[in-house]
C-alpha cells in the first residue's frame, strides 16, 4: 500500500504521516482521560490540553476512562488521533455501535475537524456517507467501484418528500405516501425547487422537504454502478 | 521509547494486578530470609548435615542455602514482573498495540517498551532482595562473602530470566493461532524450567553452583537478545491486533 509514493508496510516515516482510528478505542481504561491523553502525547507528541479543548472533554478530563459511556470513550479515542497534525486521518467507522444522538455528535465534531484536514472516513452507512462526505471512494468486493465527488452522483430517480399543513396533491403532481410525506417524482433537484416555489406562491406552509432516496444506494447497486475503470482516479483533493 | 515511558508502563502494570506484586514481595522476603538463615544453621552445625543415612556424603546447608535461595529469588522477580505480561495482553485486546503500530512502531519497538517495564519491576524487587540479604545476613551472622556472592548471582540471573520470560510470554501470546487462546503462561513455565539447575546444583555440587548460575545467566541473556532482535521477523504485525 503506497502513500505519497512510499510503501506504508516498510516506511516508518510514511506511517507517521497518517493517524488511524480503529474500531477499538485503544485507551488505557485504568487512567483518567487527561492521563490517557498525556500518555499518548508522550509517545506521539502533541498537547493533551489542545485536544481536550478541541473535543469538548473539559468535564470528563478527570474521570476514569472505564467510567465513561461508549460515546464519551469514542470522543477520547478521537482526541488521541488528533493529538498531532498529520497529512491524513483514517477513521474506521467512528460511529459504529453508538446511538443516533451520540453518532450525530461525533459526526458534527469530525465535520468540524475535517474543515482544514484530510479525513478519510469509512462507513457502511450510505446515508451517513452522503451526509459527511465531500468525495466518495466506494469499495465493493475489495475493488474501488467509484472515486469522485458525491455531488456528481445522480439518482436514477429523484423523489422528494414534502410535509405541509394542507392537501397539495391538486397543486403539484404529488401523492400522499410514506411517512406522511407528499411524494413528488422529478427529474432533477431544480424541478423540485420549482415545485416548492409554486407551493409557496399558493400560500402553502411547507414544514419539511427532503430527498427520499439516497443516490449512493443506486451507486452501490451493481447494476447501476459505474465501472471501476471509468471512475478510478476521478475527483481527488479532500476526502471525507 | 524513553525510560520515562517505560516507567509509565511499569506503573500501569502495577495498577493492573496487585496480587502478583504482593506474592512477589512475599517470595522475595521469604527467599532472602532463607538465604540469610544459613548463618543460624551454620552456628548450629559447623560440620554440615548428613545428606543420607549411609553417611557417604555431607550436605553443607550453611553454604547451600544462600545458593539455593538464588533461584527462589529469581522466581520472585518473575512473579513480580508478570503484571507487565498482563498489561501486554490487555493492551493487545484493547487495541492499544494496534494503535502503536499505526503510529509507526514495529514489533520490536512495542516489545521493547514492555520489556523495559518488566526489567524496571524486576530491578526493584531484586534491589529489595539484595538489601534484605545483606541486612538479615549481617544480623544472623552469615558469611559476608557468601552473601555478596549470592546477591550478585541474583542480580546476574534474575534480569536475564525476567527478560527471557517476558519475551517468551509475549511471543506465545502473539504466536497462538486462536485470538482468544491464552498460551502466555507457557513462557513462565519455560522460564522457570530453565533455571532449574540453579535449584539443583547447589545441593548436588555446591562448588559448581556459581559457575553454573553464571553460565545460565549468560545463555539466557543471549537467548533473550536473539529473541528480541528477531521479534520483527518472528511475530507478524497482524498478530498484535485485537
Amino acid at each position: 500500500m503506497l502513500f505519497d509514493g512510499e510503501d506504508l508496510t516498510k516506511s516508518k516515516e510514511a506511517r507517521k504521516r497518517i493517524n488511524y482510528l480503529s474500531h477499538y478505542n485503544a485507551i488505557p481504561e485504568e487512567m483518567t482521560v487527561r492521563r490517557a491523553l498525556d500518555f499518548y502525547a508522550r509517545i506521539e507528541g502533541g498537547k493533551s490540553d489542545e485536544v481536550i479543548s478541541l473535543l469538548n472533554l473539559e468535564e470528563l478530563k478527570e474521570k476514569k476512562v472505564s467510567d465513561l459511556s461508549q460515546g464519551q470513550k469514542k470522543r477520547v479515542s478521537i482526541a488521541k488521533v488528533f493529538l498531532r497534525d498529520r497529512d491524513l486521518y483514517l477513521l474506521d467507522e467512528p460511529t459504529s455501535n453508538l446511538d443516533p444522538g451520540v453518532s450525530k455528535e461525533i459526526r458534527d465534531i469530525l465535520l468540524r475537524l475535517s474543515k482544514d484536514r484530510i479525513v478519510l472516513y469509512s462507513s457502511h452507512n450510505l446515508y451517513e456517507a452522503r451526509d459527511v462526505g465531500t468525495n466518495l471512494i466506494l469499495v465493493r468486493d475489495g475493488v474501488i467501484g467509484y472515486f469522485g465527488a458525491i455531488s456528481n452522483i445522480k439518482s436514477k430517480e429523484y423523489r422528494v418528500g414534502i410535509k405541509t399543513t394542507t392537501d397539495i396533491s391538486r397543486m403539484i403532481d404529488a401523492k400522499l405516501g410514506e411517512g406522511g410525506y407528499y411524494v413528488l417524482s422529478v427529474a432533477s433537484p431544480e424541478e423540485a425547487g420549482l415545485a416548492l416555489k409554486k407551493l409557496v406562491e399558493n400560500g402553502v406552509l411547507v414544514t419539511e422537504m427532503r430527498q427520499l432516496d439516497n443516490p449512493l444506494q443506486d451507486l452501490f447497486d451493481a447494476d447501476h454502478a459505474p465501472s471501476p475503470a471509468a471512475n478510478a482516479g476521478q475527483g481527488g483533493g479532500k476526502q471525507n | 521509547m524513553s525510560s520515562g515511558q517505560a516507567v509509565i508502563f511499569a506503573k500501569r502494570s502495577m495498577s493492573l494486578s496487585k496480587t502478583f506484586l504482593v506474592v512477589g514481595i512475599f517470595l522475595a522476603i521469604l527467599s532472602a530470609l532463607i538465604s540469610s538463615a544459613s548463618g543460624l544453621v551454620g552456628s548450629v552445625s559447623k560440620t554440615g548435615i548428613p545428606a543420607n543415612a549411609t553417611g557417604t556424603g555431607a550436605l553443607d546447608i550453611a553454604t547451600s542455602l544462600p545458593l539455593v535461595s538464588v533461584a527462589l529469588q529469581v522466581f520472585s522477580a518473575i512473579t513480580f514482573s508478570t503484571p507487565v505480561l498482563l498489561l501486554y495482553v490487555y493492551d493487545k485486546n484493547n487495541g492499544v498495540l494496534e494503535y502503536f503500530l499505526s503510529l509507526g512502531m514495529n514489533q520490536g519497538d512495542i516489545y521493547r517498551q514492555y520489556l523495559q517495564a518488566a526489567l524496571i519491576l524486576a530491578s526493584g524487587i531484586v534491589g529489595l532482595e539484595v538489601v534484605i540479604n545483606l541486612v538479615a545476613g549481617l544480623v544472623e551472622g552469615t558469611r559476608g562473602s557468601l552473601l555478596l556472592e549470592a546477591s550478585g548471582l541474583v542480580v546476574a540471573l534474575a534480569l536475564p530470566v525476567v527478560a527471557f520470560g517476558t519475551l517468551l510470554m509475549m511471543s506465545f501470546s502473539s504466536l497462538q493461532k486462536q485470538r482468544v487462546g491464552a498460551n502466555q503462561p507457557l513462557g513462565m513455565a519455560i522460564g522457570i524450567f530453565m533455571v532449574m539447575p540453579a535449584y539443583i546444583v547447589p545441593l548436588v555440587a555446591p562448588s559448581l553452583a556459581v559457575p553454573i548460575d553464571l553460565l545460565l545467566a549468560g545463555v539466557i541473556a543471549i537467548l533473550s537478545l536473539v529473541m528480541y532482535l528477531s521479534s520483527n521477523r518472528l511475530i507478524s504485525r497482524a498478530k498484535l491486533l485485537p
